[in-house]
């Protein structure tokens, strides 16, 4: 999130007072970021924020960055965990 | 129900010269060979150039529809098709996003633009598709307009 300042062809993209807002299930956090410069390659969509609409969800809790990383940590060795036991059982299909 | 199109590049494929002249090549030189492969390398670029056109056109022709444009992190978007570019970047107004409750990230966002590069579908009303029309538009760009 931030203000966007500029941008080109290849959708790379100034981006002022910028924030990554990092959600896990239900849990979310700001983390502030600055200035930053991105470049095109990783942009996925630009969206426009309206200003009179709700940003989240009600039910949301916001966390601080150490609870939201060790958060995110659990939900992507979860996800491993789910691809190699989904590996084991495709291998064993293959009998 | 929605006709989905693919919005990777269509990579037609060159109808194979018989190279009867193959006895022949021998006694040519290498230096027509390289020519005739530069030829070729323009031709292929010149088919590509125009393989963007056409569903660039088709999409320029759906402006104003309600579209629903699937992403390829499965992330899905619904809205109306406000314009599209040469590289089929999309901007939808009015935007929604179809499972709200798993993606809470953009409740408030209403217009966006979306890189071409990452889309997966483009999910249109089946009635605002001439299937015939288009079929028979991207059969001519596949054999060489």
């Amino acid at each position: 999130m931030g203000t966007l300042r500029s941008f080109d062809q290849f959708a790379n993209a100034v981006l002022e007072g910028a924030c990554e807002r990092v959600i896990v299930g239900e849990q979310y956090c700001d983390i502030p970021l600055g200035l930053y410069v991105i470049r095109g390659e990783n942009v996925v969509l630009i969206g426009e924020m309206d200003t009179e609409r709700e940003e989240l969800p009600p039910h949301m809790i916001r966390v601080s960055e150490t609870e939201i990383k060790r958060a995110q940590k659990v939900e992507r060795e979860a996800g491993e965990l789910r691809g190699t036991m989904r590996k084991r059982m495709e291998f064993l299909d293959f009998d | 129900l929605g006709y989905k199109l693919l919005s990777r590049e269509v990579f037609s494929l060159q109808p194979s010269l018989l190279n009867l002249r193959a006895e022949e090549g021998r006694n040519q030189s290498a230096e027509t060979e390289r020519e005739r492969e530069r030829e070729r390398e323009r031709e292929r670029e010149r088919e590509r150039e125009r393989e963007t056109m056409l569903f660039f056109s088709y999409f320029k022709d759906l402006v104003g529809q309600e579209v629903t444009v699937e992403l390829k992190n499965d992330l899905a978007i619904r809205g109306t098709l406000h314009s599209v570019d040469q590289y089929l970047n999309i901007k939808l107004e009015n935007t929604r996003v179809v499972d709200q409750d798993k993606y809470p990230h953009m409740l408030s966002v209403r217009n966006c633009f979306i890189r071409g590069s990452v889309v997966r579908y483009v999910q249109l009303p089946p009635d605002g598709v001439d299937v015939d029309l288009l079929h028979d538009a991207a059969r001519r760009e596949a054999r060489g307009g």
